[in-house]
């Protein structure tokens, strides 16, 4: 097996901490951009783009909150995104077993 | 963000050239501690902490009391001691829940609310219903001893319990039993002995659920 295996949208690193991160959460939750931006470290401008590529793949959602304009938009992983998170350790892992 | 950018004028995203499987490994890896820990309500030192305080509050009120006869319960300058621990307790825990939380919104955040008053109302309950056994000229050894002591260590395990049941976790269902078994025993070793066991038993309990989430925290 080889790297060509790994869902290009993960295997990249500022998506990949994106997508590990989001996945810590509980399916159902979703986490604002600040701290977001702030676990990652990302500059606001290549977050959003990282994001968006994941959005438009269908591995996460994001929503603006009205009830609390101050906090901005909030984003979770989708079912998708979790399933392809893990689709993409399983091949890592047996890319580095491998197999 | 729906609607909000426009794909075609954002920049070339960063970070998107040749990355190693086993570099990826090891920032999945890492990524995944780091979320773990930051999303972690319930640290190993909060955890610490606590137990630290449950000992110096139960310890505090079994030394105030023991040689008591008739027994007639902890002196206000006690109390007053043991309200100043608790609030810097609550305030320390409540710091920690925050910082973990912050940001976080959807179903968690409201089952914790929700988990809030199942264990928060019944454990006031307590205090209320300890006015009414006084009111009723109930015996100190019973209003400011054996049920004063016992009593929340009944009510929140309970609800503890039924909580973790309803939630399928197993090994806090379990945690929540063995606060009510430790509850029911203490009250058999009387009024003032009450708070010595429960102090012991709330400091081991403590510690030894920080130490499995340290040892939980550095396997993730």
């Amino acid at each position: 097996m080889t790297d060509d295996a790994l869902d290009p949208l993960i295997h990249a690193p500022a998506r990949l901490r994106i997508v590990v991160t989001l996945a810590a959460l509980r399916e159902g939750d979703s986490l604002s951009f600040p701290r977001l931006q702030r676990m990652l470290g990302l500059t606001p401008g290549n977050l959003i783009t990282h994001l968006r590529k994941l959005e438009d793949a269908g591995y996460l959602v994001t929503e603006k909150s009205d009830a609390r304009p101050s906090n901005g938009t909030s984003v979770a992983l989708t079912r998708a995104g979790r399933l392809a998170l893990d689709d993409y350790t399983a091949t890592l892992r047996a890319i580095l077993d491998g197999v | 963000m729906n609607g909000t950018h426009d794909v075609s004028s954002t920049p070339p995203a960063a970070g998107d050239d040749h990355f190693e499987p086993g570099d990826a490994a090891a920032l999945l890896a890492s990524t995944r501690r780091d979320a773990r820990r930051s999303f972690e309500q319930r640290t190993p030192l909060v955890s610490l902490f606590s137990a630290v305080v449950v000992l110096a509050v139960y310890g505090t009120l079994w030394l105030s009391v023991r040689h008591q006869d008739p027994y007639v319960g902890p002196s206000p300058a006690v109390i007053g001691w043991v309200y100043g621990i608790v609030a810097v307790s609550v305030v320390a825990s409540l710091t920690a829940y925050r910082r973990a939380t912050h940001g976080v919104r959807g179903q968690s955040r409201r089952e914790d609310a929700l988990a809030g008053l199942a264990v928060g109302v019944p454990w006031i309950a307590v205090y209320v219903f300890d006015g009414a056994l006084k009111a009723n000229g109930f015996d100190n050894a019973i209003v400011y001893g054996v049920f004063d002591a016992a009593g929340p260590w009944l009510v929140v395990g309970t609800a503890m319990a039924a909580l973790a049941a309803g939630r399928g976790q197993r090994t806090t269902m379990v945690a929540g039993l063995a606060v009510v078994v430790a509850g029911t025993v203490a009250a058999f070793f009387g009024p003032a002995g009450c708070w010595g066991v429960l102090g012991v038993a709330g400091f081991v309990g403590l510690l030894v659920l920080a130490v499995s989430q340290y040892v939980r925290l550095r396997r993730a």
